[in-house]
């Protein structure tokens, strides 16, 4: 059943076995596979089914860190949350990833790969992606022109796009129709509050922006209100532990990581453009293990991250005229133009053009005589700094909650990763006669900037999972250390971040979680499953 | 702006591509034997665009300035390419031996950057000796 917080009576307090803060990625994948139980499930959101601009603007706060879009615009507050414009592009970490890597400080999940592997099966489905197969090789001719790297440089990885899925719509009436799922809009979840020795959650206290108030009493509360949110939230439930929940030992908030993203390369071709198709997405293929959407990315061999003690990474390759802001932006309206839609935000898209006129014209020239060029940009793993952090700021929304100040911080090793990745693909390139690569000025500088900077939007590592409390905020099974029945889900939990677009693991730890939590309200509830 | 800087570059784009097409343009000037570089090795026989060849070679012997000598850029050459062996057995060996060492240097990572481009050492120490001669 999907309801407004407003057919409420106001000041009510809502009984759940488990009450579910936040109607994303996570926190639908969680109610969805809990649906059906005997369980009676609450999933609480900020918003209606559609945007709304004052519950948007809940969602903003201060950067003051390396430059970030607006956190407003960083992520989106109605049912469905930010999947209601991801792009569905997908990869599941490596099993390097989950390492604890020497070279890599803070690194190391509680998790294998191997123990994830299931979860990643569902969270495919999930994803409505294709088989989860990311082995090249299990693909044989059905992804043709894949570059035979030397491979203990460089391997190639493949990602799969979705339609992309948006969550809300799509598993809306799966919610509804489910008689243990109650869906709660409008409702924001302002305090999360604790017992006098902060070791179980209380209740949840809830506002809408209309200024209607309640609470809700759960037997156990996930928080899933996205990388960012979940530690503002953890943080601002203050009023028995002073530093916030789960933050005894000076975690949450920190280790923010996102997938910093820049052109930092390009290539005079020495074949067709067309050779390399497999690599520039929305590649359709269909093998023995079924069909699926793939584009492939060179990306670095677990040998070498070994051998010279790298991150992970994985370089996008593409092509055109010309690279520069104002082209680019010229092919996309051109391109929603030619597809009979209205670009996004044309406004912004003229400005970029007018700002970057050189740009345009030499795009426009070199379109003109059919001259292309190769380029490259990393997806590269950022390393996990305890500097790079999510605190509270002084100000406060209209719920009278204290905003987000995002301080995002790079490493040195971030860069030298993206730099010794891009040579390896040019020195690839020129060794298998593919074409010959010319490295940006600012990548080749030996410190720590990044220019033009493109981010992901993908926020992680701010409440960091670690079976030892000194280390992370919450345990393998996504439970905040010390309290027993509080739980976080997310990209939030990820200690470190690969270079993987994060929602399918998101997912896969939502499915993995929903396990735990039937085997759990299994055994307080008494019985079975239920069905 | 940052865009064009590939075409504006100090090893302009036409040089390097010439230059570089690669190691395997027919000899466009006749070579004489003046300079101590062995005859098989005279990159007049090698490159088709001596000047963008030379400016990459400066480039490079501005990093490797202990490589400066032509005898000692060419008794590299020969040792990586075994060039030696082909002696004046034509251009066509020659380069093909070139060739292959280059690809050798891109898979062992024997590469420099100049200008932001990648080369193979082979080739920039190809360009060094052009630049010195
Ligand atoms: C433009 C863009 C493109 C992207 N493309 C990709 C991609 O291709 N691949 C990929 O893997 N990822 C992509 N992402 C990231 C992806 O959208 C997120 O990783 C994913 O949505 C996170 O899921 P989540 O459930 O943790 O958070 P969200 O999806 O953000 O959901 C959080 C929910 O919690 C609600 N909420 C917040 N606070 C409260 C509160 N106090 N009380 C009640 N409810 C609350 C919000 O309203 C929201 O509905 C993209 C993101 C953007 C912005």
């Amino acid at each position: 059943m999907i309801r407004d917080f407003h057919e409420h009576a106001d000041g009510a307090t809502i009984e759940a076995d488990l009450c579910i803060v936040g109607a994303g990625a996570a926190g639908i994948t969680l109610a969805h596979e809990l649906r059906n139980s005997r369980r009676r499930v609450l999933l609480v959101e900020s918003g209606g089914l559609d945007a709304d601009a004052a519950t948007q603007e809940l969602y903003a706060g201060e950067n003051v860190g390396m430059p970030y879009p607006p956190l407003d615009t960083a992520r989106l507050r109605f049912f469905g949350g930010t999947t209601n414009h991801w792009d569905g592009h997908c990869a599941p970490l490596d099993a390097i990833d989950f390492e604890k890597r020497r070279w890599v400080p803070h690194s190391g999940w509680p998790l294998t790969r191997a123990d994830l592997a299931p979860a990643y099966e569902r969270a495919q489905v999930m994803c409505e992606l294709g088989p989860c197969e990311y082995r090249p090789e299990r693909w044989g001719d059905a992804l043709p022109g894949l570059i035979d790297f030397e491979s203990r440089r460089l391997v190639n990885r493949l990602w799969q796009f979705g339609p992309p899925t948006r969550f809300g719509r799509h598993y809306r009436d799966a919610l509804n129709d489910a008689a243990n799922v109650e869906v709660l809009l409008n409702a924001n979840v302002v305090e999360i509050v604790v017992n006098d020795e902060a070791t179980a959650v209380r209740k949840l206290r809830l506002r809408s922006l209309e200024g209607r108030s309640g609470a809700i009493r759960p037997r156990t509360v996930v928080v899933a209100c996205g990388g960012i949110e979940n530690a503002r939230l953890l943080l601002a439930s203050d009023r028995v532990m002073k530093n916030g929940l789960g933050n005894a030992n000076d975690l949450v908030g920190r280790f923010f990581q996102e997938h910093p993203h820049a052109i930092f390369a390009f290539a005079v071709p020495a074949v067709p453009i067309d050779r390399l198709g497999v690599y520039y997405g929305n590649f359709a293929a269909r093998g023995e293990a079924g069909a699926a959407v793939f584009q492939a990315k060179p990306g670095l061999s677990e040998d070498i991250q070994r051998r010279e003690g790298l991150l992970n990474c994985c370089i996008d390759v593409g092509w055109g005229y010309q690279r520069s802001p104002g082209y680019l932006k010229f092919r996309a309206v051109a391109k929603s133009l030619a597809q009979g839609r209205m670009p996004r935000d044309l406004g912004h898209a003229v400005l970029t053009m007018a700002g970057d006129l050189g740009g345009l014209a030499e795009g426009l020239y070199r379109r003109a005589r059919d001259q292309n060029v190769f380029w490259f940009a990393c997806s590269v793993e950022q390393a996990p700094n305890p500097d790079s952090r999510v605190t509270l700021a002084a100000e406060r929304d209209a719920l009278g909650l204290p905003r987000v100040r995002l301080d995002w911080r790079l490493s040195p090793l971030d860069k030298i990763t993206a730099r010794r990745a891009c040579r390896l693909v040019g020195e690839e390139f020129a060794r298998l006669g593919l074409g010959r690569m010319r490295l940006d000025d600012w990548l080749l500088a030996d410190d720590t900037t990044w220019q033009d900077m493109d981010v992901r939007y993908h926020h992680m590592g701010t409440t960091r999972m670690s079976d030892d409390p000194k280390r992370g905020v919450v345990d393998r099974h996504c439970r905040v250390h010390g309290i027993d029945n509080l739980y976080v889900a997310g990209s939030s939990v990820f200690p470190t971040s690969g270079y993987a677009n994060p929602t399918l693991t998101i997912v896969a730890m939502a499915v993995r979680l929903a396990d735990h939590l039937t085997d759990r309200l299994a055994d307080r509830l008494g019985g079975g499953n239920g069905g | 702006m940052r865009d064009m800087q590939p075409f504006r570059s100090a090893v302009p784009r036409r040089w390097l591509l010439a230059a570089l097409a690669t190691v395997l343009a027919s000899p466009a000037v006749p070579w004489a034997d003046r300079r101590g570089a062995p005859r098989h090795l005279r990159p007049e026989r090698l490159l088709s665009d001596l000047g963008g060849a030379r400016a990459i070679g400066r480039q490079y012997l501005a990093l490797a300035p202990q490589e400066a000598a032509p005898g000692l850029l060419a008794r590299c050459l020969d040792a990586g390419t075994g060039a030696g062996a082909c002696g004046d057995a034509g251009p066509e060996r020659l380069r093909r031996a070139l060739d292959e060492q280059r690809r050798r240097d891109f898979a062992a990572g024997d590469t420099v950057v100049i200008d932001g481009w990648i080369l193979a050492r082979t080739e920039a120490r190809l360009c060094a000796l052009a630049a010195l001669g």
